[in-house]
């Protein structure tokens, strides 16, 4: 019992069983997808959810066994003092001074008999414990978030039909999105970027705001926008159809096959803009005109027409038009009963990072003395620093001098 | 057959001068030197012997595999040092005779192991091309041999007293650094570690972010901003995976120099004149001065290898500019081979021309496609300050052009297409032995460039 205690208790253990799954890592990291591959072996080999266990159970015992030693009550001995970083052997008159020495020195003292304590900055060990603690939450949670997390996803067009999500029930009757009447395109690649996109989504009737940022829970379930695009209707000689276009940002395509004919579709800009040498484009995103390329038989594009909502034109020697677009949004419902384990355990490990940098000041002073036949033995030590922790000790007994 | 002895020579000899270091320290000469001796004559013969052994064909044609176990082992050589360290800083007992001089055999096994095996393969192979495959062999197991007298050398007493330089992990992390920084066969045949490194911890960083983003909901979306998602963006970047690899490299030589210079000085109450107490002190800041002169060499060192790792990850190629001349008819050729070669190597010319008081320097590239892409040496929104003259133009960086200016990477392919931080597109005809610039055009793209940059032409 005492072996395995110390073997739980040894930072050889948690290094051990983090450098094994780090090399683990490490083996899979010169081949294909090495995270998915490290990821699949740790959850579901064996051997690795025992690693990783046993890592997890170790990190847990480590902070309740730091946490138990460092607010226990300390009984100094001669031969702990003697151990501290620094002590110093004092004549027996000293000790009715010790008192007042110790206060002098900011440190509050607590007299037990024959031996005197003070501490300060016991508490510091919180910050580690804390930061395991966060570190803890997430490993716990990764693996059943991992494996019992279902998602579903739909389209859902504003004011349009009513969709099934986990059996419930979900229709957008509006959809938010910031989207420019003027936006202009310079160079190849966009930079089209949608600051606010929000949908108003009745769930089994009731509405709720469902955005793209952090997901809403309802009844359960994580909701988030993940994605969303123009909804419109495209005739072609009097036949309608219903599409939801995927041609954002500006200069995607979007290849649809539409009555036995295949359909290149992208946003037609509005104007060119040049200004001495560079060139723009402008797209008006809130109703934007729609670029069509016919596919030819010898597999090339015909000659692009505009749709512009509202008017017809003819493509390929039909009548085509499109209608005023709305847009619709793509949301996603996800089960998970340890994503709340796992925020929890990310802000978690936030407050023990931001704890962890207060470790630069904030850390145990100790400083012990006790009284033997002798003299009196007084010993201090610091958590780190013990350098200038012993050069400090060693100038206080020296300005002391005659005084204690 | 002569150079394939020298080359073991040079291959041993860059693993056992590293580890003539540990030997020059009595301590370990005395616990382990034999048994570091063992390991480095113990890999020789491995490396040898290894391709010979059931099963070990088929590992030996993975070059992942071989790679794989370079880079590991040295990233334990470096870290032996920091481990030692460890054990010594945490109170625990002096490990026993027989687990030291295991360790000290595995240290050196793992210098001497995959130089060996490598050598052994060029031998083979050599040695087989030249129709005397075991002269080729013996050759270079005699070279690797004779390499390593600077270990047997390391037995003999000296005077000269290393340790105080060197406590036994400043040792190993001195000799697994100088083993690190010689290279060896890898030269020639792979990556080095710290490359390696970089581009995996590159992959690790990004796809852990990734993963991150998609456990906690706000998966990243090409167009549409999610929360964090710039600060997901930043994780990826290289920045912090070269700084993760500053940490590993640097945590050895830092942990152990912070504990050398950590150490208090020595009690001088007791010492009644102050000219011996000051004596005193002088003396042990002497000694950890000697102490941490060799971890400020292993951490220079180590800068320098990191340095050049970055440089060798992220080469910004700028050629000089080579001066053009007007030809007959006002044009200015610009030929498909010129002394830099041809320019299907797909790398980036300069061009100056002078006109008048103004030096026009035009870029010159062969598109992925093909087609040739002319351009002036100039961005029209980037305006660099007059006294950034470093900042002007473009560099090449892979399949990039940089903007120096605003480091903007541009596709090679879109040169010769205005906007925004392309080069300014020049008018030329295509020859077959290259492109023609006419002056005219040059000049009048060249002044309208500059009547652009005063008048400002920020979107």
């Amino acid at each position: 019992m005492h072996r395995a205690h110390g073997i739980m208790a040894s930072w050889w253990t948690t290094a051990l069983l983090a450098c094994a799954i780090a090399g683990l890592y490490v083996f899979y990291a010169f081949g294909e997808a090495p995270y998915a591959v490290w990821m699949n072996t740790l959850f579901q080999s064996t051997t690795w959810r025992l690693v990783y266990a046993a890592l997890v159970v170790d990190l847990i015992l480590k902070s309740a066994l730091l946490l138990m030693s460092r607010f226990a009550p300390i009984t100094p001995t001669m031969d702990s003092v003697r151990s501290m970083q620094e002590h110093a052997e004092l004549p027996a008159s000293s000790w009715d001074r010790m008192e007042g020495w110790f206060k002098e020195h900011g440190m509050s003292p607590v007299i037990q008999g024959d031996t005197v304590v003070a501490r300060r900055g016991e508490s510091s060990v919180i910050a580690g414990a804390v930061l395991r603690l966060g570190i803890v939450l997430v490993m716990a949670a990764l693996p059943f978030s991992m494996s019992l997390r279902t998602v579903q996803e739909t389209r859902l067009v504003q004011s349009g039909p009513a969709e099934t999500v986990f059996d419930r029930s979900v229709k957008a009757d509006s959809v938010e999105a910031d989207l420019p009447e003027s936006f202009i395109q310079i160079g190849d690649k966009s930079i089209f970027k949608l600051e606010e996109l929000a949908a108003s989504v009745a769930v089994d009737g009731a509405t709720h705001e469902i955005t793209a940022g952090y997901p809403s829970k309802i009844g359960g379930l994580y909701w988030r926008v993940s994605d969303f695009g123009y909804a419109a209707t495209l005739t072609i000689d009097g036949k309608p159809t219903g599409l939801m276009l995927d041609v954002l940002p500006p200069g995607r395509q979007d290849v649809r096959q539409i009555g036995g004919q295949t359909l290149r579709l992208s946003l037609a800009p509005e104007r060119e803009i040049k200004k001495g040498l560079v060139t723009g484009l402008a797209y008006n995103l809130q109703s934007p005109s729609i670029k069509a390329e016919l596919k030819a038989a010898d597999g090339s594009y015909n000659d692009a027409v505009t749709l512009k909502p509202g008017a017809s034109i003819l493509l390929g020697g039909a009548h085509a038009s499109i209608t005023p677009s709305a847009l619709f949004v793509k949301v996603s419902a996800v089960r998970d009963p340890a994503l709340a384990i796992l925020i929890a355990g990310v802000w978690t490990s936030l407050l023990g990072l931001a704890l962890m940098f207060c470790r630069l000041f904030w850390y145990e002073r100790r400083m012990c003395a006790v009284r033997c036949a002798d003299g009196v033995l007084l010993g201090y030590s610091e958590e780190f620093y013990s350098k200038w922790a012993i050069h400090k000790f060693r100038r206080w007994i020296e300005e002391s001098g005659t005084a204690l | 057959m002569f150079h394939i002895f020298i080359a073991g020579l040079r291959e041993s000899l860059q693993c056992s001068i590293p580890l003539a270091l540990l030997m020059f320290h009595p301590s370990i000469r005395r616990s382990s030197g034999m048994a570091v001796l063992n390991g480095a004559i113990f890999a020789l013969l491995a490396g040898a012997l290894i391709g010979k052994l059931p099963g070990m064909d088929s590992i030996m044609q993975k070059t992942e595999a071989w790679a794989m176990g370079r880079h590991i082992s040295e990233a334990i050589l470096l870290y032996a040092g920091v481990l030692v360290f460890a054990w010594e800083a945490g109170g625990s007992r002096p490990p026993s005779r027989h687990l030291t001089a295991t360790l000290a055999f595995g240290f050196a096994f793992l210098a001497f192991f995959f130089e060996a095996r490598s050598l052994w393969f060029f031998a083979s192979d050599l040695g087989a091309s030249e129709g005397t495959l075991y002269g080729y062999k013996f050759m270079a197991l005699f070279g690797m041999m004779v390499g390593l007298q600077p270990l047997v050398l390391g037995f003999r007493p000296r005077t000269f007293r290393l340790e105080r330089f060197l406590t036994p992990a400043t040792a190993l992390l001195a000799a697994a650094t100088l083993k690190v920084a010689m290279g060896g066969v890898q030269e020639i045949e792979d990556t080095s570690l710290l490359v390696a490194l970089s581009d995996g911890l590159q992959r690790f960083v990004e796809s852990a972010t990734r993963h991150a983003q998609g456990l906690l909901l706000i998966t990243p979306h090409q167009f549409i901003k999610v929360p964090l998602g710039g600060l997901a963006d930043y994780f990826s970047e290289d920045r912090i995976s070269t700084s993760l690899l500053m940490l590993f490299v640097m945590t050895p030589p830092v942990l152990i120099l912070w504990d050398v210079l950590s150490r208090p000085e020595p009690k001088t109450g007791g010492i009644r004149v102050a000219a011996e107490r000051r004596l005193a002190v002088a003396f042990f800041r002497r000694e950890m001065g000697f102490m941490a002169a060799p971890l400020i060499i292993v951490f220079i060192t180590l800068i320098v290898m990191l340095h050049s790792v970055n440089a060798s990850m992220n080469p910004l190629s700028e050629p000089t500019p080579m001066p053009i001349r007007e030809e007959e008819g006002g044009r200015l050729m610009i030929h498909l081979a010129d002394r830099l070669g041809n320019m299907d190597d797909g790398k980036l010319r300069k061009y100056v021309f002078l006109s008048g008081g103004s030096k026009v320097i035009l870029i010159s590239i062969m598109k992925p496609d093909g087609t040739l892409g002319v351009a002036l040496d100039e961005c029209e929104i980037c305006n660099p300050a007059e006294w950034n003259t470093n900042a002007f133009g473009y560099a090449q960086k892979g399949e990039h052009l940089i903007c120096k200016y605003c480091m903007t990477p541009i596709a090679i392919s879109t040169l010769n297409q205005p906007g925004g931080c392309n080069p300014i597109p020049v008018p030329f005809e295509v020859r077959d032995d290259g492109a023609v610039v006419r002056v005219d055009d040059l000049m009048r793209v060249y002044k309208a460039a500059k009547e652009l940059q005063k008048k400002g032409t920020h979107f």
